[in-house]
């Protein structure tokens, strides 16, 4: 499965919560990720390149916010792959299901 | 008629050393240029975000502008001829951090100090990355 968040959610995402706006990450999370989750069990491509001006905080929320949401952090980290010109992207999306992942055990 | 000929060779190989030693010098200074360029931005983005993170009211249309400032430094960052200083991505992660993980939404934006963390943070940041780019740019383009 392909979910291309510059096209098909908002080009210019923005904001952590719903409350920031119509195009945050936590929105992402539920109408974009945690249904491709569940409704595929193959890996899920996610195109970050048409998307302008990611935040950190819309990053933190939708990408650590599933293992928040009580998804396995390893297998997030398998799972999710990641089509972007700017290698740095993944690699951030990365560092928050990490991070979450510790926060989660502890 | 034959040392002629061999005037006329030395001459053309004098000329093409001298163009070619002289186009290398321009591509350096060029990149040089480029390269204060950016820090010049990376200085703008600092202005502008510690304004607004220190503001007493939060604007959407100057966060949504500061998290575009620092998309186009990354962007330039990381094409030809910046992306041969091989900036290390963690110092790009760091930038974009510091500027847009916290407080940049309305939900948690709170008026911050001068000298409170999430500043220091920023100055921080974008120090670490122009000294980075004025070093590498002394020992690549010099």
């Amino acid at each position: 499965m392909k979910i291309n968040l510059g096209k098909e959610f908002a080009r210019y995402p923005a904001g952590r919560y719903q409350v920031d706006g119509p195009n945050s990450g936590e929105r992402f999370r539920h109408e974009f990720l945690e249904p491709a989750l569940k409704n595929d069990s193959n890996n899920i491509e996610i195109v970050l390149s048409d998307a302008i001006g990611l935040k950190s905080s819309f990053l933190e929320e939708a990408f650590g916010g599933l293992v928040r949401a009580g998804h396995n952090g390893a297998a997030l980290l398998e799972r999710l792959k990641f089509v972007s010109k700017d290698p740095t992207l993944p690699e951030e999306i990365r560092e928050y299901i990490r991070k979450q992942t510790i926060t989660c055990i502890q | 008629m034959k040392s002629d000929w061999v005037t006329w060779v030395l001459v053309l190989l004098g000329w093409w050393f001298v163009h070619k030693a002289t186009l290398s010098r321009e591509r350096r200074k060029e990149k040089r240029e480029l390269s204060a360029n950016i820090c010049s931005k990376l200085l703008d983005l600092q202005e502008a975000a510690i304004s607004f993170h220190t503001d007493k009211e939060f604007s959407s249309r100057i966060s949504n502008d500061i998290s575009q400032q620092v998309h186009r430094i990354v962007s330039q960052l990381q094409r030809v001829p910046m992306n041969e200083l091989d900036i290390p991505s963690i110092r790009i992660i760091e930038l974009r951090k510091s500027v847009t993980l916290h407080n940049i939404d309305q939900s948690d934006f709170v008026q911050q100090d001068a000298n409170s963390d999430l500043i220091l943070r920023i100055r921080n940041a974008i120090a670490d990355l122009i000294s980075l780019v004025e070093e590498l740019k002394e020992a690549k383009w010099r």
